[in-house]
């Protein structure tokens, strides 16, 4: 072959394929394009929980100091000493006073209240079984009481499930607080039991379950301070973590040596910081977790890791957040069952640990297009590279004979 | 030596979803697993393609140029074999194209298909022109030198043979672009 022949031919070759590169990427171009997906993300159902983390430790829910229970009074014996166990109604100390009489009375009418509190209690509870009984279990029209309602917080738009997980919480408190009230009888019975038993002398009994951890010998006030049985967690939250924090909120808490998470609520923060605040300081806020259920073995003063819950979605849709595109409007790109990618307007919610909740714009089960190099026109095919490791028995002979034959043929003819 | 090739191409086409458009849509309706495991099914359709190819166009077609052109046998399928190893060549070289630049047979840069798709409506002459590469001229040049020069006939003959047999092949890989399976059943 002659030289100028082949380099005509090598001009023609090379224009020919830049004419066709240009063609395929000039604007509004009118030729096929084929997206080749290489990752792709299902929308899930997922439950997306927000939280930060910080340390705790676990200590007595409260310290009660103990009193004396009347000005004029004559001190006999303590019962306890400091590191004895005691439990609601045990006698403290022993004391006469000639005011003995009123204090019965006052241990009576004591009684009478805490009983009408605790019967108005338990018609709150009633209520609530009720009408938790009446929510159907279907997430359709709820009608919700709204008296109820204002009292729990309740979203009008809440699923049935999160209404009932709700009042569950809400049951358990109420429960909690009868227990209380209930003790608090016992107590001023054990009371008035012991000055009956004694003509002229009485008891001081205790408030709770816990250990006695001071008696002041000098008969001052408080003459005994007892700490109780049941744990609360204490803690330290960064500057940014109070802005986050607020009461109320759920938390969970990994104590070491206890298998369970332990599970509770934020219940005090104090706003002034634990150090003199100081500029060049990061300041510390204490804060104080009640515990929903007592943990087993783990002692006082068990260090914990509390992971505070700032906002939650159960069972929404949710996505990898790679999925998720644009800056000022949220995109995903759908793989639809076309078998074409679209462009689709989403709304975000919660986002956290690598996946984001869809408001609006997307299903369950519809599948969007992961980290796109560069955006992808919308409306053309998509093929997806494959993926050996996901192929199973079960899936193939899952297959009709009709697809199966079906899939062979498009692999043999299409091109 | 040449089957091993092809199937290894076909195979690897087939991984990275080249002609796979009509399945795709079963993402949505599959599980992972079902929407992979059918993928396995188009790599079998592949393979099976992938041993009629070769023998069509190696085998079957000698036949053709051995009668009309009275070269012995062994000779045409040495050439056909050469013609066929080239556009194999063609394939691989377009793969990764395909794959990269996000687009698919028909708007192949270097076939005709995307001048065609500026000059035509129509998704079957789309196709047909997308079948019609640069690798497919070179090849034809290539075998047309060879067959001509072992031929003792007019070399014309062998040049409308060769015509004749590629435009039936390209006619025939463009309906197989344009058909879609999945609208039979």
């Amino acid at each position: 072959m002659k030289r100028w022949v082949s380099i005509v031919l090598a001009v023609i070759v090379i224009g020919f394929i830049g004419t066709n590169v240009y063609l395929i990427f000039k604007e509004d171009s009118k030729v096929q394009h084929t997206v080749h997906v290489e990752k792709w993300s299902r929308v899930q159902e997922r439950d997306i929980v927000e939280t930060f983390e910080t340390d705790g430790i676990l200590v007595p829910k409260e310290e009660q100091d103990v009193y004396l229970p009347l000005e004029n009074i004559e001190f006999q014996q303590f019962l306890v000493e400091e590191g004895d166990e005691v439990a609601i109604g045990t006698p403290l100390f022993l004391y006469t006073s000639p005011e003995i009489d009123s204090l019965k009375e006052t241990l009576e009418t004591e009684i009478t209240q805490v009983e009408g509190e605790i019967e108005g209690v338990e018609d709150y509870i009633d209520s609530l079984e009720d009408y938790q009984s009446s929510i159907p279990t279907t997430t359709s029209e709820i009608e919700v009481d709204s008296i109820l309602e204002d009292g729990l917080k309740i979203d009008v738009h809440a699923s049935s499930e999160m209404i009932e997980s709700t009042i569950e919480q809400e049951i358990y408190k109420q429960e909690l607080e009868k227990r209380k009230l209930e003790e608090q009888k016992t107590k001023y019975e054990n009371q008035l039991d012991n000055i009956n038993e004694q003509e002229n002398s009485a008891s001081m009994v205790s408030n709770i379950d816990g250990v006695v951890v001071e008696v002041n010998k000098n008969l001052g006030n408080p003459i005994i301070t007892i700490a109780s049985n049941e744990l609360a967690i204490e803690g330290e939250f960064s500057e940014q973590q109070l802005k986050k924090a607020e009461t109320g909120m759920k938390l969970t808490a990994t104590a070491s040596g206890e298998n369970k998470k332990l599970e509770g609520t934020l219940d005090k923060i104090n706003p002034y910081p634990v150090n003199e605040p100081a500029i060049d300081k990061e300041n510390a806020y204490n804060f104080v977790a009640s515990i929903l259920e007592q943990p087993e073995t783990a002692p006082i003063g068990t260090k914990t890791t509390v992971s505070v819950v700032t906002a939650e979605a159960i069972d929404v849709p949710a996505i990898r957040d790679g999925a998720i595109h644009g800056k000022k409007t949220s995109y995903v790109y759908q793989l639809n069952e076309d078998g074409q990618i679209k462009k689709k307007t989403v709304e975000k919610g919660l986002s956290f640990d690598g996946y984001t909740e869809i408001v609006k714009g997307s299903d369950i089960g519809e599948v969007t297009m992961l980290s796109p190099e560069k955006s992808p026109q919308t409306n053309t095919s998509f093929v997806t590279e494959m993926k050996p490791k996901q192929i199973t028995k079960a899936a193939l002979k899952d297959f009709t004979s009709r697809e199966v034959w079906k899939y062979i043929l498009i692999g043999l003819v299409e091109r | 030596m040449l089957y091993v090739l092809c199937l290894i191409t076909y195979a690897t086409s087939t991984y990275f979803g080249i002609g796979t458009e009509t399945y795709s849509g079963n993402i949505t309706n599959y599980t992972l697993s079902e929407y992979e495991s059918g993928k396995l099914l188009l790599l079998g359709g592949k393979l099976i393609s992938s041993i009629l190819y070769p023998t069509l166009f190696i085998w079957f077609a000698s036949i053709f140029f051995w009668i009309f052109l009275e070269i012995p046998y062994i000779k045409v399928v040495i050439v056909q074999s050469f013609g066929f190893a080239f556009l194999l060549l063609g394939q691989i070289v377009t793969m990764p194209v395909l794959v990269l630049l996000d687009l698919n047979l028909v708007s192949n840069p270097f076939s005709f298909g995307v001048l065609s798709q500026y000059a035509f409506e129509h998704e079957y002459w789309n196709s047909f022109f997308g079948s019609i590469t640069l690798f497919h001229l070179v090849a034809l040049m290539l075998q047309y030198y060879y067959l001509a020069s072992l031929s003792e006939k007019n070399r014309y003959v062998a040049l409308t043979l060769l015509i004749l047999f590629y435009l039936i092949s390209w006619l025939l890989t463009g309906l197989m672009a344009f058909i879609k399976i999945p609208v039979l059943f």
